[in-house]
């Protein structure tokens, strides 16, 4: 029950289909043994997938890192410049929150986190206020990955545009589960592979909107495989934010699990995983001295439920649930201290169990006697 | 003599090789010829009379392209002309 940090495993067409193109490019026979053509076919198909699944126009704008952090600080450092402000939320990961930091440290930039409630939830009551003549950015996350609260980001985004900001979301715990649009929604979108998405760890990406990516400078450089006359990273997508080797195994497993989670629909994927986030917050109710932090209200949260008991230490709750009852959970802050100040849990932090495509109800019935046992 | 048509990165190629399969337009993927352009990049070959059809077929699918070439066969070795009716196009 820790799909919030990663899915455990790929389904099994994706496994398949991995297998299979192992199995090809072991022959070297196949394909057509110019360098980078198979690759490219292979990105391009998952740029396809992934335009649709996100509603991005045009699939040269989806552009393949190692994952959310890569992204971040590729976009953050691409769009940002001496002098401006940023706004993020008070439950930024650390994956938003350290790359602002480093800018902030550097006298780059000026940062601020708006409060949210203990739920996690931004207010977006006088949100204007927050926004100062310099704001040039604004960062959020879709859901927190502590409390699972879902942001209101379409009208954070919204107040964000009447200031003239650019928009970042952070789709990680989103990705694959909610209905995600980018066009209309926001500037740039962020996304994993490996957790709603499915794909293998190591990949992921980033979308931008319309125009964006002049406005945005490479921060790495390096061979693309065209315009190689050049000592300059070319302007055109994908290349301008892809040099160097891509990970054709990560891309192709993005490709499949984009494909299967279509085939499935995203809004039954989040049916189900609501469902099973209110069956598990119902049955946390019903174990006297736990505290459910969060929204503790399914359709206003990802498929996270954040607990923890006055006077327990979490990491000996994990270590029980796992050792006496094989149930595996995540403790401690994380990788969101900003989200546990909010939620009160900073520095103790809490017990995170976290649902996915392969979460029973049986499992869920499963934990709930296992956490009241151990309590 | 037969065409050339160069693309800026392979994703663009490989898009337009897919194009024109589907639109049953033969074309042979190849390495950008270093008198077309400098680089690492790739191109289609077809034969001149697909050529029309298979700059409609991009212009209408979106795919762009970097430039479109004559090619024929002199002494000493290959020629590439640049048809000027045929400037970089698609989006």
């Amino acid at each position: 029950m820790n799909y919030a940090a990663t899915s455990p495993r790929t389904s099994p067409a994706v496994t398949e289909g991995l297998v299979c193109h192992l199995r090809q490019s072991m022959n070297l026979s196949a394909g057509r043994n110019f360098e980078g053509l198979d690759d490219g076919a292979i990105a391009l198909r998952a740029r396809r997938v992934l335009a649709h699944l996100f509603n991005v126009s045009a699939p040269e704008r989806v552009i393949f890192t190692s994952g959310i952090t890569a992204s971040m600080n590729m976009v953050l450092n691409g769009l940002l410049k001496e002098g401006d402000h940023v706004l993020a939320s008070g439950v930024e990961h650390n994956a938003v929150a350290r790359p602002l930091e480093a800018l902030r440290r550097k006298g780059v930039i000026e940062a601020d986190y708006l409060p949210c409630g203990a739920d996690g939830v931004i207010s977006t009551q006088g949100l204007s206020r927050a926004f100062l003549p310099n704001t040039r950015l604004m960062v959020l996350t879709h859901a927190s990955n502590v409390l699972g609260s879902v942001q209101p980001v379409r009208e954070c985004f919204a107040i964000a545009k009447e200031h003239g900001a650019f928009t970042v979301l952070d789709s990680a715990q989103t990705a694959g589960v909610f209905p995600l649009s980018m066009d209309g929604v926001t500037d740039v979108l962020a996304f994993t592979g490996h957790k709603g998405l499915r794909g293998l760890a190591g990949i992921g990406g980033f979308a931008l909107s319309e125009g964006m990516s002049e406005r945005m400078a490479p921060w790495i450089s390096g061979g693309t495989g065209s315009a190689s006359q050049s000592l300059e990273q070319p302007d055109f997508l994908p290349d301008k934010f892809e040099p160097g080797t891509p990970n054709t195994l990560g891309i192709l497993s993005l490709a499949l699990s984009a494909e299967e989670i279509l085939s499935i629909g995203v809004g039954s994927i989040r049916a189900r995983e609501a469902a099973l986030t209110a069956k598990f917050i119902c049955l946390c109710r019903s174990i006297p001295g736990l505290r459910i932090h969060g929204t503790a209200d399914a359709s206003r949260s990802a498929a996270i439920v954040s607990v923890d008991s006055p006077g327990a230490d979490v990491g000996v709750m994990a270590a029980r649930l796992y050792y006496e009852h094989g149930v595996i959970t995540r403790s401690g802050l994380h990788c969101s201290p900003l989200a546990h100040k909010t939620a009160g849990t900073f520095p103790h932090g809490t017990l995170r169990f976290s649902f996915g495509a392969d979460t029973t109800e049986d499992e869920l019935l499963y934990a709930a006697e296992a956490l009241k046992k151990i309590l | 003599m037969d065409m050339v048509i160069n693309f800026a990165n392979v994703s663009s190629a490989i898009a337009a090789e897919q194009a024109l399969s589907q639109a049953g337009i033969l074309a042979m993927v190849m390495p950008t010829p270093s008198s077309v352009q400098a680089g690492c990049g790739f191109c289609l070959r077809l034969p001149p009379q697909s050529l029309d059809a298979a700059i409609e077929r991009l212009d209408s699918d979106g795919v762009s392209y970097s430039g479109v070439f004559s090619r024929s066969v002199e002494q000493g070795g290959d020629t590439y002309v640049p048809l000027g009716a045929f400037a970089a196009g698609g989006v």
